[in-house]
């Protein structure tokens, strides 16, 4: 059942895939399908937290130990339903929403892919494949976030995603590794956490784990990544940036909590770093005039806040953050939906131009008006019990940390004033460009949505609703995750009223001055613009990365951008020195010249005088003639080793490449030694003696046998085997045949690439080269000092 | 006698690595084929020179080593081919280029990188809608 509802999505997304051609935009229903076996698990839900949890086994690749192992917690079981829950109403909102032009076979497949990998990324319990289904998520959601490859913002955005939420996966590999190994075992489960605690890698696992749970959850500063995130889809950005993959960190830090929360380290570096990104976060989101990035930097400061309250590692802490957890999938996949549909039907997300929207889209207003309460901490949403509990738990931590809190939801509360402004009439003061603009992409005419996108947030609305007048009902669902999470213990209930508290006091404070905030908006708004830095996180992401373009292309431009022979000097220098090595270490054998038989001399002295000959001949004809000496003195070796069929086909091959030779100088120019200057020379001469003796060397090194020879068993088998009496041929077609298939296919296939090179005859270039900026003429020219640039010229003449 | 023909080696492999860091094209060409002519060489001497009889079974044995004949006998056959292959492009690219000088060929991965990119920017966003018809990546449709 759990491994089904991991590899179903992946199975409907090939399909999707097929199906996208014939289905176009309907492909969303069979889609959604793929979310079925996901949503079954609530079944089993039911029971949780009393039921022992199911475990599945299927093996895999046993050695590195890596095996399908999904478990079946409370915690993983509730997370799974949230994905398949949100992953099928984003499968149905994007129905009604996407355009008719859109690639849906591109875009529900990535859809379901992504949600396959965090259903497997939430259920497993093997390390090396919960590092692998981590990956997954960021390949997935870096697709999913560039689907409209064709802008640059798109690409640009999917790119920053990818690089830091890969810098984080680097990091949960160690921890996976490190994990593994002082544990005793790579399942999650069985980890010997005595043993873990015990080991010296446990504060480099921590840290490490702290990496990839912070760049996933997108925490400061690598908060820079979800906002520009929000290039994909609005229907992507309501699964991905609310409820699902930046809570893989979340959940990293939940189910990693029980064994680092041991060490105060761990609280003492994620209580601070969730606080600060939730303050962050806030402030960033009061600054901004599109709703979609108000959202998206919304999200950055909830998920600090649950990154606090999970870090806290206590029982209060754990409760509290699971219930959090469930309120904010509910209000902000809403909320995502309800800003799509404010951009489908109005054809902006830009604050200042969209106002008095409660007339024209009622339905929309009622969610929105209910979510955006919810995110505020407001009764009786659920929003604002899980905010009560927040308080009480950073009440319990300490005066600083319960300001920062505050500071915080003061903040929240003023942007959830803001985004509710569209709905009603506001001053708005218009630039002539903005106006232009208003013009060009606002419609006048504003109608109510469909149901296809109003009813997927009706129903998250609902669930926050309920969450709030039936507390009972999040209790219900946060208690299946007790046992998972050890907070089994902690006996408060969720309620509306506690009493006049601290935490109850806190809350009024928090909304009095978060309006002050909306009431002063404008000084406010001001004063956010002034202390402002020039700097931040995005400016030094896009300085490192453009450094790393410059520094790369630099390298290249000087070791791949140089001429032939200076690359083949580069790849010599390093082949000789590696070999160079290789040789140093292994031990010589000299046999004595002495015993040669006289009929050897001759042959060598026709290798040799071939080799000096070309070395000295000037003219092309003679270089050729004299390569064929070392050619035939080559069949001659053969011949008086004793290889009469390499003779013959060296022969021939010779005859054959001499002829080559003579039908191509009708083309070519003589042969001419162009000067190498000193320097050149000097090193190239070194190069080639130092390639010459590596190569005497490495023959002299290889005379000993390290393994009996294999050739015994073709002697013996060539008849009985192969029926042939000459070993070589039956070796040849018999025993090496497709080596012998695969030699001919080469031939043929450099046939045709020389008949077909032939055929361009004597044409120059055919066409003008594709990249205008790319004129070969000028980086000749550039190269080539002008001398030497004339007497090519001259001699092209001749 | 091996001692000999590592020496021999060492010479033909030396040419080869010579001719092959040359500027003239046609000597390119002519320094591979020297190295491949000590390649093959090599794989005869390492397995063992030996004067027995060929490795035909219908004369009486002991014979010399089959395996490095047969290996060779596939290295002769791929070396002509490449050498022919080179030629071609040799001849091929005297013909665009208009000289045989090697280090003049232009490389055009020196080129600088335009890194005036389009920006995420969560500031100042587009409108939600695909773009696929005024799609100034006109390559992005039909790839």
């Amino acid at each position: 059942m759990l491994t089904l509802a991991v590899l179903f999505p992946f199975l409907i997304a090939l399909v999707c895939a097929l199906a996208a051609r014939i289905l176009g935009r309907r492909t969303g229903f069979l889609a959604a399908l793929g979310f079925v076996p996901a949503l079954l698990l609530a079944l089993p839900l039911l029971n949780m937290p009393a039921a022992a949890p199911a475990s599945e086994l299927t093996p895999w690749v046993a050695e590195i130990d890596l095996h399908l192992r999904f478990r079946g917690d409370g915690f993983s079981l509730l997370f799974a339903v949230l994905i398949g829950l949100i992953g099928t109403l984003a499968t149905w909102y994007s129905v009604s929403y996407l355009s008719a032009s859109e690639k849906f076979g591109r875009f529900y497949p990535y859809l379901l892919a992504f949600g396959g990998s965090m259903l497997g990324l939430v259920l497993s319990d093997n390390l090396p494949a919960l590092f692998m289904f981590w990956e997954m998520t960021s390949v997935t959601s870096f697709l999913l976030i560039g689907l409209w490859h064709t802008r640059g913002a798109a690409r640009d955005g999917a790119v920053k995603a990818f690089l830091i939420s890969a810098l984080g996966g680097l990091g949960l590999l160690a921890a996976v590794a490190m994990l593994g190994i002082a544990g005793g075992t790579t399942t999650l489960s069985q980890l010997d956490l005595e043993a873990v605690r015990a080991s010296p890698l446990f504060l480099p696992a921590l840290l490490c784990t702290l990496l990839a749970a912070a760049t996933k959850s997108a925490q400061l500063p690598f908060h820079l990544w979800l906002p520009t995130a929000m290039e994909a889809p609005t229907p992507i950005s309501a699964f991905l940036h609310s409820a699902t993959m930046v809570k893989a960190g979340v959940l990293l830090v939940a189910k990693f909590g029980l064994i680092f929360g041991a060490s105060a380290l761990w609280s003492g570096l994620l209580v601070p770093l969730g606080l600060a990104t939730l303050a962050w976060g806030s402030w960033l989101a009061l600054r901004q005039t599109d709703l979609k990035a108000l959202l998206a930097y919304s999200t950055v400061s909830q998920l600090g806040l649950l990154m606090s309250l999970y870090g806290l590692a206590s029982d209060e802490g754990r409760f509290a953050a699971t219930t959090h957890l469930l309120n904010h999938a509910a209000f902000k996949a809403a909320l995502f939906f309800v800003v799509g549909i404010i951009d489908h039907e109005t054809g902006t997300r830009e604050i200042p131009f969209l106002q008095n929207l409660r007339r024209h889209l009622p339905v929309t207003f009622v969610l929105a008006l209910l979510a955006t309460l919810s995110m505020a901490g407001l009764p009786p949403l659920g929003g604002f019990i899980s905010k009560e509990l927040f308080y009480e738990a950073m009440l319990h931590h300490g005066p600083a940390f319960i300001t920062v809190a505050v500071l915080g939801s003061i903040l929240t509360f003023a942007y959830c004033a803001r985004l509710l402004s569209i709905f009603f009439e506001h001053r708005r003061t218009l630039t002539p460009e903005m106006e232009a603009f208003r013009q060009q992409h606002v419609r006048e005419h504003i109608h109510e949505a469909g149901p296809g996108l109003y009813l997927p947030p009706a129903l998250l609305v609902g669930a926050a609703l309920l969450f709030g007048l039936v507390p009972g009902s999040a209790e219900w669902l946060t208690r299946t995750a007790s046992n998972s999470l050890n907070f089994g213990e902690y006996k408060e209930h969720l309620a509306l009223w506690h009493g006049v508290n601290t935490a109850l006091l806190l809350s009024v404070l928090t909304w009095l001055a978060g309006a002050v905030v909306v009431w002063r908006a404008a000084t406010f708004a001001r004063f956010q613009s002034a202390v402002t830095p020039t700097w931040n996180a995005n400016t030094v992401y896009y300085r490192l990365s453009d450094g790393l373009r410059a520094a790369a292309s630099r390298v290249v431009a000087h070791s791949q951008g140089l001429a032939l022979p200076d690359q083949l000097r580069v790849m010599l220098l390093a082949a000789g020195v590696m070999g160079g090595y290789a040789v140093w270490r292994s031990p010589q054998v000299f046999h004595s010249i002495g015993v040669l038989p006289l009929s050897l001399l001759p042959i060598g002295v026709l290798l040799i005088a071939g080799a000096l000959g070309v070395l000295l001949s000037r003219n092309r004809l003679t270089a050729v003639i004299v390569m064929g000496l070392t050619g035939f003195g080559s069949a001659a070796a053969f011949l008086a080793f004793r290889a009469p069929d390499l003779a013959l086909t060296q022969l021939l091959v010779e005859a054959v490449t001499v002829i080559l030779f003579l039908l191509a100088f009708r083309y070519l120019p003589g042969v001419r030694d162009l000067p190498r200057t000193r320097g050149r020379l000097l090193l190239d001469a070194g190069l080639a003696l130092a390639a010459g003796a590596g190569a005497t060397l490495l023959t002299l090194s290889s005379l000993r046998f390290l393994a009996p020879p294999i050739s015994p068993y073709y002697l013996v088998n060539s008849y009985k085997g192969g029926g042939g009496q000459n070993a070589v041929n039956v070796l040849l077609v018999d025993f090496r045949g497709f080596d012998t298939l695969g030699e001919g296919l080469v031939v043929g296939m450099v046939a045709l690439a020389v008949v077909s090179l032939v055929k361009l005859g004597k044409k120059g270039p055919t066409t003008t080269p594709p990249n205008p900026r790319i004129d070969p003429d000028k980086i000749n020219q550039e190269r080539v000092n002008p001398d030497r640039r004339v007497e090519v010229s001259r001699e092209t003449q001749n | 006698m091996n001692s000999l023909f590592a020496l021999i080696i060492g010479v033909l492999v030396g040419t080869g690595v010579f001719l092959l860091l040359s500027r003239s094209i046609v000597r390119v060409v002519i320094g591979l084929a020297f190295i491949a002519y000590g390649i093959n060489l090599t794989i005869l001497t390492v397995a063992g020179l030996s004067q027995a009889s060929p490795p035909l079974l219908s004369s009486p044995g002991p014979y010399v080593d089959p395996l490095p004949q047969a290996l060779i006998l596939t290295a002769i056959v791929i070396g002509f081919a490449t050498t022919a292959l080179i030629l071609t492009v040799a001849l091929r690219a005297y013909q665009v280029a208009g000289h045989d000088d090697v280090e003049a060929f232009g490389d055009n991965l020196a080129r600088t990188v335009d890194s005036d990119l389009e920006r995420a920017d969560p500031e100042h966003q587009s409108p939600d809608q695909p773009d696929w018809e005024d799609d100034t990546l006109a390559g992005g449709r039909s790839l």
